[in-house]
């Protein structure tokens, strides 16, 4: 199975610079999910995480003539996503709100699109587990399997060395599957088989 | 259990993330295959790293009706907004009108668009309008029901077969087709889509506007006039061509054009689209090329100017259409 987002055609990307409303609706309907996705692993609130994906995308309209792309488009919009999180994550420790975990792990089993509820067992399980994980191992975590950063780009983005950044990746997994060791031949059993590189 | 060190944990991230050497790759290979606890470890750290992305939690979120609440607090580009050239006292009584204009919205809230639509064309090809305005054309074998769910506000399609279909595109009431494992949202658009059961693909043609085609874990494709998009239902993957081949779409128009194409190839066609049966007498007439229009031609009237094309004689006899004369040598 591949995780990896496929990039939108760069035609509709130039067409949503020029402000064709198709283009931006094909934009949002591409990247919305996976978008979302990423930002519950910092939230870990499905209404938040919407929040911020959604005004996000209205701030992209907004700007669209004066985005300037370094990169991808794609990892433009997962690292605009990141960095909002993180300001409302900032923002949110200001305040000191602090809303009760428990309280939100139900959510997944509310969800009955198509989804075995041991399927939603499981993600909500590695999404317990992938929380755990310390703030800037969790980051460098994300920044591999979200956003498809190289190390070398996490180490600049984050102003450390590659070296650390592959302690941390050795270190996220080692956390998470102490964790869901249980639960790892379930998963096996649902998601079909492993092959080898 | 074992427990290896902190190093191999490095290592086997590297070789995950696709950032080991081959020296790395080799270590990490030697390690696994020293003890099968070594083995079961690594599949373990694998499935970590693969389950922590999966596309699975996408399902929680719902783009269309997120894209509901993102689309009115959007500007068009370039204008100003309408609402602040008119009079704020116009607006007033706009407000009121509107208001009572709801009243009479309120009353038809059993409409009859709540209640499925199906069609089916089995030996025909049948032309319909849908409850909302749009057009479709079946083709032979072709199953689709129509639903219009009032509370989500999607105008639904699930199909089995293959159909074309005119969209009447409304912004409030997203279009969205069901088929396969795999959905064609329409953004102001006619297109067809081949999926057949019993076929490996689904296969989406775009001749007007543009469609998005993915799935519940894909993120699909988008697809503008022009183009084919193809999912392959065994890799799960999408891919475009940058190609139509209108063809396709005799079914409905019975509008072909051939362009150097095998007469066989012309013939299996026209057979299909039809459902006759246009024989040749010699198999090697079928290797000739030829280049032709046929634009609502009856069979008998295409058989003939194949005919004429290659100089050949048409038997109609017994209610059949039999081609004979010389053929063209086999392509080697």
């Amino acid at each position: 199975m591949s995780n990896s987002v496929q990039a939108v055609d760069q035609r509709v990307f130039e067409r949503f610079r020029d402000g064709q409303p198709n283009a931006f609706e094909m934009i949002f309907n591409h990247y919305y999910r996976p978008l979302c996705a990423y930002a519950y692993t910092f939230l870990h609130d499905r209404d938040h995480a919407e929040e911020v994906v959604q005004s996000a995308f209205i701030t992209l309209w907004e700007k669209k003539e004066s985005i300037a792309i370094d990169t991808s488009f794609q990892s433009y919009l997962y690292r605009m996503i990141r960095n909002a999180c993180l300001n409302v994550i900032k923002h949110e420790k200001v305040k000191q709100l602090h809303v009760s975990h428990e309280m939100k792990t139900g959510e997944f089993a509310q969800n009955t699109t198509a989804h075995t509820v041991l399927a939603q067992e499981l993600e909500t399980k590695i999404h317990q587990a992938m929380r755990t994980l310390p703030e800037q191992c969790r980051l460098v975590f994300q920044l591999s399997r979200f956003e498809e950063l190289k190390y070398h780009e996490i180490a600049d983005q984050l102003d450390i060395s590659v070296k650390t950044v592959e302690n941390h990746m050795g270190k996220a997994l080692r956390m998470m599957r102490e964790q869901l060791k249980e639960y790892l031949p379930l998963m096996a059993l649902i998601l079909g088989g492993i092959e080898l590189w | 259990m074992v427990s290896p060190n902190e190093h191999m944990d490095d290592l086997i991230g590297k070789v995950l993330a696709r950032e080991a050497t081959a020296s790395e790759k080799q270590e990490v290979e030697a390690w696994i295959h020293e003890h099968e606890d070594h083995a079961r470890y690594f599949r373990q750290l694998q499935e970590v790293f693969d389950q922590a992305a999966s596309p699975e939690i996408q399902a929680l979120f719902d783009t269309d009706a997120a894209w509901q609440k993102v689309r009115h607090k959007i500007k068009p580009a370039g204008r100003q907004h309408w609402m602040n050239r008119i009079p704020l006292v116009y607006r007033v009584a706009a407000g009121i009108a509107l208001i009572i204009g709801t009243g009479y919205l309120l009353f038809p809230l059993t409409s009859p668009d709540a209640v499925p639509t199906e069609l089916a064309a089995s030996s025909k090809i049948v032309n319909d309008t849908l409850p909302d305005g749009s057009l479709t054309s079946l083709n032979r074998s072709t199953k689709m029901v129509y639903t219009y769910d009032v509370k989500q506000k999607v105008r639904k399609v699930t199909l089995q077969g293959e159909a074309f279909f005119q969209v009447k595109h409304e912004e409030e009431k997203p279009f969205i087709i069901e088929t396969q494992g795999v959905y064609i949202k329409d953004i102001g658009t006619q297109f067809n889509v081949t999926a057949f059961p019993e076929s490996t693909i689904v296969e989406v043609m775009v001749t007007e506007g543009e469609v998005y085609f993915y799935s519940d874990t894909n993120t699909g494709i988008q697809l503008v006039a022009g183009q084919t998009g193809i999912y392959d239902k065994t890799s799960r993957t999408f891919t475009r061509q940058e190609v139509t081949d209108t063809n396709r779409l005799a079914y409905k128009t019975r509008i072909f054009r051939f362009n150097n194409t095998r007469v066989s190839e012309i013939i299996h066609q026209v057979n299909e689209v039809y459902g006759v049966s246009i024989t040749l007498a010699q198999e090697e007439i079928g290797n000739c090329h030829i280049t032709v229009n046929f634009d609502e031609e009856t069979p008998q009237t295409i058989a003939e100017i194949i005919a004429e094309t290659l100089d050949l004689v048409l038997d109609n006899s017994h209610g059949r259409l039999t081609l004979s004369g010389k053929g063209c040598p086999k392509p080697e």
